[in-house]
């Protein structure tokens, strides 16, 4: 090597340096219509969880249960979106009484609306009362069966939390974390290095669902979207 | 990991800048050495943690304690991915105030992931002033007292003004070596210089 002078050219390889990535998460409402998610927390890992657990789950023996909780849920979520629409719709028809009462209108239209609202009440009651019967017939074997899940989940991925620290100390980078905006917008300042996100909402469509995303950060905006996530059950 | 091919000419003002803190109390080997390294790092990064447990013991036998090389520690806590490493830093900085900042600096890269992820780490700092034998009451005045980040700062601030913009960067004799460097290179550039310095002229 020649010797050095001022302004010798050499190469760096392994050095911390920020630099930000940005995610948006949006999920279909009970309207199906794409909305913000806020105040979720997102998490940015330096190694693809999906592939330890996957991993993790081949190894053992398979996840209990997952058929008759599938079918216990099937059970429950006509109900629950029943319980939910007729919800909504209430909070619709009380919308709309009060907008009929600030614009004065005339009081056999606000009869009507009054006797629309008792009606959609009446619905609302029924809809609550078959949720809560379905709730209550199916709730305690559900949840029984969820703790089974636990236990396994517990003993199946019982090494996940060595495997990702010897993970993070091999490429030298610890999990960052940040929570959705109100507009659903999140981000952290990442050292260089292959990242993945990862986040977990439950469906408000259904409670025994949950949209799951982890992907990897290819670019410095990655939107989690119904395009790039899973709806799933949460067993 | 990605790798950077990062070649910056520095102007040395920038790291004069950071001389305002007791340079002394955190510099290694003879004044008359031919060579100063200004070593920019962060006590939050794995890649300065890397190369002060795997490198730096080599370096500092085979160049410093031969008169070869004079090293400087400048800080250059990266707060936006590091949020421990100011207060790493401080413990560093005032620990040199009791003529500690190498043991304290060792100490801190060795624990560095035992606080690295915690969300206060100051009663596990405030250990390592124990294992330190340092004077409890002094050390914790010092670290609450803002002149400390102040000084850390204006190290950060001389490193950016260098042209570093990672960790660990040295400034070696006018040019900046980006990241942890395998033994074998520091060796072929500090020999080179080494030679360039103290070749006798004809």
């Amino acid at each position: 090597m020649r010797a050095m002078g001022l302004g010798v050219i050499l190469l760096g390889l392994m050095a911390c340096r920020p630099r930000t990535a940005t995610v948006r998460v949006t999920i279909p409402d009970f309207d199906g219509k794409e909305t913000a998610v806020p105040q979720l927390m997102v998490t940015f890992l330096p190694y693809d969880r999906d592939s330890i657990v996957a991993a993790l789950e081949a190894a053992a023996p398979p996840r209990p249960h997952v058929a008759a909780l599938d079918s216990l849920f099937a059970v429950f979520r006509p109900r629950y979106q029943a319980a939910a629409v007729a919800g909504a719709r209430v909070e619709a028809a009380v919308l709309a009484r009060a907008e009929l009462v600030r614009g004065q209108a005339p009081a056999g239209d606000l009869a009507a609306a009054d006797a629309a609202l008792a009606a959609l009440r009446a619905e609302q009651r029924l809809a609550r009362q078959g949720l809560d019967s379905v709730r209550s017939a199916l709730g305690p074997t559900i949840d029984r069966l969820r703790r089974e899940v636990a236990q396994w989940e517990d003993s199946a991925l019982g090494s996940y939390r060595s495997i990702v620290r010897s993970l993070g100390d091999r490429v030298f980078a610890n999990p960052v974390a940040d929570t959705t905006s109100s507009d659903g917008w999140a981000s952290a300042e990442l050292t260089d290095g292959s990242w993945w996100v990862t986040a977990l909402t439950i469906d408000p469509t259904d409670p025994n669902r949950e949209w799951y995303w982890n992907l990897k950060l290819d670019r410095d905006t990655v939107y989690l979207s119904p395009r790039t996530g899973r709806n799933r059950p949460r067993y | 990991m990605r790798c950077w091919l990062v070649v910056v000419l520095v102007a040395a003002a920038g790291l004069a800048e950071a001389q305002n803190v007791p340079l002394a109390a955190r510099t290694k080997g003879s004044p008359t050495a031919p060579i100063v390294v200004y070593e920019m790092s962060d006590f939050q990064c794995p890649f300065c943690r890397r190369h002060a447990i795997e490198v730096f013991p080599t370096l500092e036998r085979e160049y410093i304690r031969t008169g070869k090389v004079r090293w400087v520690f400048i800080n250059y806590p990266l707060t936006s991915i590091h949020p421990n490493a100011v207060p790493a830093a401080a413990l560093a900085m005032c620990a040199a105030h009791h003529n500690k900042f190498w043991p304290a600096h060792d100490l801190l890269f060795q624990h560095q992931e035992v606080w690295a992820p915690l969300k206060n780490p100051a009663p596990f700092l405030l250990s390592l002033v124990d294992s330190l034998r340092l004077p409890k009451a002094p050390m914790t005045a010092c670290l609450q007292r803002s002149e400390t980040v102040a000084q850390i700062k204006s190290d950060a601030d001389g490193a950016v003004k260098s042209g570093a913009q990672s960790t660990p960067t040295f400034y070696v004799e006018g040019a900046l070596v980006v990241g942890a460097q395998p033994p074998q290179l520091v060796r072929m550039v500090l020999d080179s210089i080494y030679r360039a310095k103290t070749a006798k002229k004809p």
